[in-house]
This record gives structure tokens, C-alpha cells and sequence, in this order.
């Protein structure tokens, strides 16, 4: 166990010490006053920030975090469901694909503020965001991976008199595996911005909502530590994901 | 009753190209082994592909006595093992039971069995990527006899393989006859192998009249591995030689 861990520090130790010099760095010009504090706080500001506010920090994230997680779930459901259908028959793919490429065109500035208007600044315009942002990489890693062929082991099952559903179930959902994880990794990130994007435009809580209000109170240690929060959120959704696709994929590629 | 698969003027092209099967009409009979020798691209492949369902005839009828219904009622061997990477050997070997839905102690016991008359116990639960080459043709042979069919497509199972493995290979089939009693169809370029795992070689060209050759060979089984050197192999041999050139 320990022999692991020691192995993991070894293979990041690179990273690790990339971090500590940037932060040293930016501690010392920090020293040196090259930077005005209200401008660029240093990295002890922003800690001392997250040892004075973790309850109201904590609290903020928890509520992004439950937007992401609801808006990204819906996300994965339905882009499983259209991305599945649009394989089933070239007429669904033409019906169903126009609708999920204009679902990305409409830039989601111009969408938040009348989803907001719409459904309100509570939650549901959060997760509505989240999901029109994190939707159409699923699904189109679904509908791709679906139709990644292996046409030999295809008509091996139906040999063996595999039915169709069996067909989907012991060979095109396995095959679909590597896409449709890399379509939720992209959609496991871009989620945190729709996330922020929503509460910026309107919102009472969340890490989003936070950055909005501190900037122009000139509390930019807050506001770093929002941003630090967002990204250990996403980075944390990232390899959790990361993790289950090890997992469900092993021996696919 | 023993059943036969018929063919019956049977035709097929590519894209609406020349026939590359022809009006050809055959009855396989059950319980023998039946080699089909043919060159590359005169249409082995694609007579297997139909005869086990996957692909239908442009016109003629491919049946088992009056069945036509064909898929899950042939057991076919790919020239590739097809072993799915992320199943176990075991697992993969239970597929055609799985899709039967055949979950009995009885079924599974058999699998086992035969596992050990093939060599592969030790390794049913290795993953196909920690097998040799030979290994997984047996584990893709096993999971093709476990399928209740009565008739068995091999298309050029062991190609891929070298000169000692197959020979292992050939010596084990020709022991495994007995113990799974169903009829081979063999479909090879390889004159040695179609002597010696079967029991009628048939030579075949493409376009009309596929089956150019037939050859009963009467030397008794289980053949061992010395066959190739007798005389009667070497006539044989020598005679669909220049019946394959013919063919060419």
C-alpha cells in the first residue's frame, strides 16, 4: 500500500514540484509587492481566505456542486437515450441530429439570461444550463460509438443466434464504452462552466455567484478561491469519471 | 434422423458483378467431414458466410432438410478466433450458452470437459491477450462445438498459425471427432490440411459450376501425424495438386 502510494508521488512528482514553484514564485513577487494585493492576492491571502470562510465557501460549493451533478446526470440520461435512437434508423438520426448540433450553435450567454427569465433563478435554469452545455458530447458519443462496427464478431453472435438486443447488450455497448467515456469527460468539464455561466447571470448562491459579487468589492482572495474550488471540483469529476471508464473498458481498445 | 444441409442452385455476386457462385446445388451429408479447396477469391468464404446464415443467396435456397431458417442453427469459426478481450476464457467459451440462456450445471460441467480434452483447463480463466496463438484457436473451437448445431463451418482456422501448431492442432481434432460427433465443413488452400482432416476433398473454382472436383479419402481416422508421408496421402495429394491447377 505504501509502496503504491510512494510509486503514484514518484510518477507525479514532477507536477507536484511545478506547483510549489509556481506558488513560491508568485509568493515572493507577492513579498515584493510587484503585484498591487487587490490585483493578484497572494497565495497566503487566498489560503488564509479559505481557513476564515470554509463554512460559506463550503456551503457555496455544495450548491454548484449539486447544480453540476443534477444538470450532468440529465445530461448522461438523455444523451444516452438520443444518441442510442439516432442508431436505430437513418430517418431518427435525421430527425433528432439537427436539433442536437443547434443545441451547441446558440451560444449559452445569449440562452441563460431567457431560461432565467423563463424558469426563474432557482435551480431548475441551473441544471437546464448545465445540461444544454454538457449534453452534446454524450450524445454524440453515443451515437458514434454505437456505430462502431466490428461486423466479424457482429455476425459471429448472430451464428449463435444472438437476438438483436443481445447484440447491444454483449458487443455494441462494450464497443461504445472508450467513446462515450470520452464524450462524458468533455461534458464532466464543460459542466462546471455552464454551471458558473447560469449563477453569473442570475443566482442567489454558488461558487458562480460568489466571483460575481466579490470582484467588484475588490475581495479577489475570494474570488481565487472560488476559482480554486471550481477547479478541484472539476478535477475531482474528471478522474472520478476517469476512474469508472478504467474499470467498465478493460480489454475494449 | 440425421439431417443434411442442401443447397439448392444457389447464386451470388458482388455488386451485380460476375457470379462468383453459380447455380451451384449440393447436399452436404451429416456425420462426415467435407473439405472445400479452393484458391484466394474463388468464393469458399462466401459459400460458408451463406450456408451459415449471415449472408443470403441472390437467388436458391440454402436448408437443413426444410429449414431455412439457418442463424443459431450452424456453428461457424471465423478465420479469426473472435474472442471478445474483455471476457475471460470461460466466458467467452459460454457465450452460445448464455444467448440460450442454458445457465445449467450440466452445460457447464460439459464445457469443463471438453475444456480438458483440448488442453485449455489451465486457462479458462486466463484473457484471450495472455494466450498464444494456438491457445485461443482452441478456446474459439470449444466455444464453436459447445453451440447446439449439428454441423460445424471452419473457414481457415488455422491459417494463421505455424507448421507445428497446426499439425498439434490437426491431431487433436481428428482425437475430438469422437467426442463431438457433428459434421465439418472445412473450407482451405491448404491441400495437406483438407487431406487430413476429412473424410471428401471437393475442389472449387468461381463462377459456374463451383464444385469442379470431388475426392473421397478412405484412410481411417483418428489420423496421426505420420499420414502425410504415405503413399496413398502423396497420390492425393499429387492428383488435387493438378486438379487445383486445372481450377486456376
Amino acid at each position: 500500500m505504501l509502496k503504491n502510494i510512494y510509486s503514484k508521488l514518484i510518477n507525479w512528482y514532477l507536477s507536484i514540484l511545478a506547483f510549489i514553484f509556481i506558488i513560491a514564485i508568485w509568493q515572493i513577487l507577492s513579498i515584493m509587492n510587484i503585484f498591487e494585493p487587490w490585483l493578484l492576492p497572494s497565495p497566503s491571502a487566498i489560503l488564509m481566505e479559505f481557513l476564515n470562510s470554509t463554512s460559506f465557501l463550503l456551503y457555496h460549493t455544495s450548491v454548484t456542486g449539486y447544480e453540476i451533478i443534477l444538470g450532468l446526470s440529465l445530461a448522461v440520461l438523455l444523451g444516452i437515450i438520443l444518441g442510442f435512437s439516432m442508431t436505430l434508423s437513418k430517418v431518427l438520426e435525421r430527425s433528432i441530429l439537427p436539433y442536437v448540433i443547434a443545441s451547441q450553435v446558440i451560444p449559452i450567454f445569449a440562452l441563460a439570461p431567457i431560461l432565467i427569465v423563463w424558469f426563474g433563478a432557482g435551480l431548475l435554469s441551473k441544471i437546464i444550463v448545465v445540461f444544454l452545455i454538457s449534453f452534446f458530447p454524450i450524445c454524440i458519443g453515443v451515437f458514434d460509438g454505437l456505430n462502431r462496427k466490428n461486423n466479424e464478431m457482429e455476425n459471429m453472435l448472430k451464428t449463435m443466434g444472438a437476438s438483436t438486443y443481445q447484440i447491444y447488450s454483449l458487443l455494441k455497448i462494450k464497443l461504445a464504452l472508450p467513446s462515450f467515456f470520452s464524450g462524458l469527460k468533455v461534458a464532466a468539464v464543460s459542466s462546471v462552466i455552464g454551471a458558473v455561466v447560469a449563477e453569473w447571470i442570475g443566482s442567489k448562491a454558488g461558487l458562480g455567484w460568489i466571483m460575481k459579487v466579490s470582484g467588484p468589492l475588490f475581495q479577489t482572495e475570494r474570488v481565487f478561491a472560488s476559482i480554486f474550488l471550481l477547479s478541484l471540483f472539476a478535477s475531482v469529476l474528471f478522474l472520478s469519471v476517469k476512474i469508472i471508464e478504467k474499470k467498465l473498458i478493460k480489454g475494449v481498445y | 434422423m440425421k439431417k443434411n444441409i442442401i443447397l439448392e442452385k444457389i447464386y451470388y455476386s458482388f455488386n451485380n458483378e460476375a457470379p462468383i457462385i453459380n447455380n451451384l446445388s449440393f447436399e452436404f451429408p451429416n456425420g462426415q467431414t467435407i473439405a472445400i479447396l479452393g484458391h484466394s477469391g474463388c468464393g469458399k468464404s462466401t459459400l460458408l458466410q451463406m450456408i451459415s446464415g449471415i449472408l443470403r443467396p441472390i437467388s436458391g435456397n440454402i436448408m437443413i432438410d426444410n429449414n431455412k431458417d439457418l442463424l443459431g442453427n450452424i456453428s461457424y469459426m471465423q478465420q479469426n478466433d473472435l474472442l471478445f478481450p474483455w471476457l475471460t476464457v470461460k466466458e467467452n467459451v459460454l457465450l452460445p450458452l448464455k444467448i440460450l440462456g442454458d445457465k445449467s450445471q450440466s452445460s457447464y460441467d460439459d464445457v469443463i470437459e471438453k475444456s480438458k480434452i483440448l488442453g485449455i483447463n489451465e486457462y479458462i480463466d486466463f484473457y484471450p491477450n495472455e494466450l498464444s496463438g494456438g491457445l485461443k484457436q482452441r478456446a474459439a473451437f470449444l466455444r464453436t462445438i459447445i453451440q447446439r448445431s449439428e454441423f460445424i463451418l471452419l473457414d481457415e482456422p488455422f491459417a494463421s498459425l505455424d507448421a507445428i501448431t497446426r499439425m498439434e492442432l490437426y491431431i487433436w481434432l481428428e482425437q475430438l471427432k469422437k467426442y463431438i460427433k457433428k459434421s465439418i465443413i472445412l473450407v482451405t488452400h491448404d491441400i495437406d490440411e483438407a487431406i487430413f482432416l476429412s473424410d471428401k476433398v471437393i475442389v472449387m473454382g468461381s463462377g459456374e459450376n463451383n464444385f469442379r472436383f470431388q475426392k473421397d479419402i478412405s484412410m481411417p481416422h483418428p489420423r496421426g501425424s505420420n499420414i502425410n508421408m504415405s503413399s496413398e496421402f502423396l497420390e492425393i495429394r499429387k492428383d488435387l495438386y493438378s486438379k487445383l491447377k486445372e481450377v486456376k
